[in-house]
């Protein structure tokens, strides 16, 4: 299929996007790498009046880091992170993250943004947002600019909490602590396909104990969460197998599987139980 | 703002100007607009990679990029690879290398590894590997393209020198 009729826009500046936003609302929508919305238009999934493509707006490309925080701009591709982006653990972390995502092709076009803002449910980089504490930049023409946290950012499937007149301008995300270790897993049928289940896992190391421990799962539920329970188990802990088993389980156990026609919800508790263990195993090496 | 939108852009060396709707993907664009029937469209759903081309030299799914998009920018096709009597290296190591089948993901197989390897000339057999699962063939050994993206390297590290 083809996609319905649309108005195309090629703003030059994030000043002009944002006022097409404002002029459009509802009826228009943000292509920038495309590989998630352009097939949705083709299979008329979306048919939005009006495309606002912002592949012409420079300078959108280059992250940069100020007050701690890794800066990412709207049209940085997934494949930019595969040299490092910052210096730290969060360089290698989103490295090893974005090897994950699809296939060189998607790669090379897809947004990290239009990922965040697509919010699908099995999106790297929704999970590895929650799991790192980013902060949405939202900007309006109206209103300007505002910043949401990641756990108030995605709401449900494919759905944020960005207003229809506003625009994933930047996505910031804290630098992490040279101690840090980290884990990150995918379930996928094919390499580059959607993951069936994700974890990341992230904590510092204080002598043998593992400190400030986060987990997260996407995949599995309608948006990425952070399992606190697993947290909680791990936090001040040494890591063992049977440490790491127990916290697999509990995670299999809390998990809140959404019914999909890929599987039932006792497969979905034991993908849950897998990649946390897998990812926790991760965390171990290298 | 008009639906019927004159662009621009350089396809095998060559400016064409054509006139597409603003919804019209660049690989109807390539096939209907500038005649170049050698990209073909399989799933037209970015999944099956098989009308795979090179814009500024990335590979990337032609389905999935509307023809306005390329407007002002540089597509190379299968067509570009050959000048009718000397192959290109890549598709001489097809051809040695058993890697056609049915030979409709070929193109694809061709712009996707040729874009591959100007990016990163001297990637591993793993990373070609990786590479090729990008694409679906259904007909064809999978080792038998990667073999001949080995092939192909090698032939054209011996070009370069």
């Amino acid at each position: 299929m083809r996609a319905a009729a649309f108005d195309y826009h090629a703003p030059s500046s994030l000043d002009e996007a944002v006022g097409l936003l404002a002029e459009h609302g509802d009826d228009a929508r943000v292509l920038a790498g495309g590989q998630s919305l352009v097939p949705a238009m083709n299979s008329r999934l979306a048919r939005p009046g009006h495309v606002i493509d912002i592949n012409r707006i420079a300078h959108a490309e280059r992250p940069h880091v100020s007050a701690g925080r890794l800066r990412i701009p709207p049209l940085m591709r997934h494949v930019d992170f595969d040299t490092l982006a910052v210096d730290g653990p969060l360089g290698p972390l989103m490295r090893d993250v974005t090897r994950h995502i699809s296939h060189l092709p998607i790669r090379l076009r897809g947004t990290f943004c239009g990922s965040v803002a697509n919010a699908d449910p099995a999106s790297e980089w929704c999970l590895a947002t929650t799991v790192l504490g980013a902060e949405m930049i939202a900007r309006s023409a109206r209103r300007g600019v505002r910043n949401v946290l990641a756990k108030a950012f995605y709401e449900s499937i494919m759905t944020t909490a960005l207003a229809d007149d506003e625009m994933l301008v930047e996505v910031q995300i804290p630098l992490l602590s040279p101690f840090v270790r980290y884990g990150f897993h995918k379930i996928a049928r094919r390499s580059g396909d959607y993951g069936l289940a994700l974890c990341l896992v992230v904590y510092e190391r204080d002598e043998d104990e593992m400190v400030k421990v986060r987990v997260g799962l996407g995949g599995v539920e309608a948006v990425p969460r952070r399992l606190g329970a697993v947290e909680e188990l791990l936090e001040r802990r040494q890591p063992s197998r049977r440490l790491f088993r127990e916290a697999a389980d509990l995670a299999a156990e809390i998990a809140d599987p959404l019914v999909t026609a890929d599987g039932d919800e006792a497969y979905q508790r034991d993908l849950t139980r897998a990649v946390v263990t897998r990812a926790l195993d991760r965390s171990l090496e290298g | 703002m008009s639906r019927n939108i004159r662009i621009t852009m350089e396809v095998n060396g060559e400016d064409r100007t054509i006139v597409v709707e603003a919804r019209t993907t660049l690989a109807d664009a390539l096939r209907e607009g500038c005649h170049l029937t050698g990209t073909k469209t399989g799933c037209e759903d970015g999944v099956c990679g098989a009308c795979t081309v090179l814009v500024d030299g990335e590979p990337i799914r032609s389905c999935l990029m509307f023809a306005v998009q390329a407007h002002g920018r540089a597509v190379r096709t299968v067509e570009s690879l050959s000048d009718g009597i000397t192959l290109h290296p890549l598709q001489v190591a097809f051809h040695e290398h058993h890697a056609v089948g049915c030979g409709y993901c070929t193109p694809g197989l061709l712009m996707l590894t040729l874009g591959a390897l100007e990016r990163s000339p001297e990637i591993d057999e793993d990373e070609i590997q990786r590479v090729v699962a990008a694409n679906s063939c259904r007909c064809t050994d999978a080792h038998a393209v990667v073999k001949a993206v080995r092939a192909a390297q090698t032939a054209m590290r011996a070009g370069r020198e």
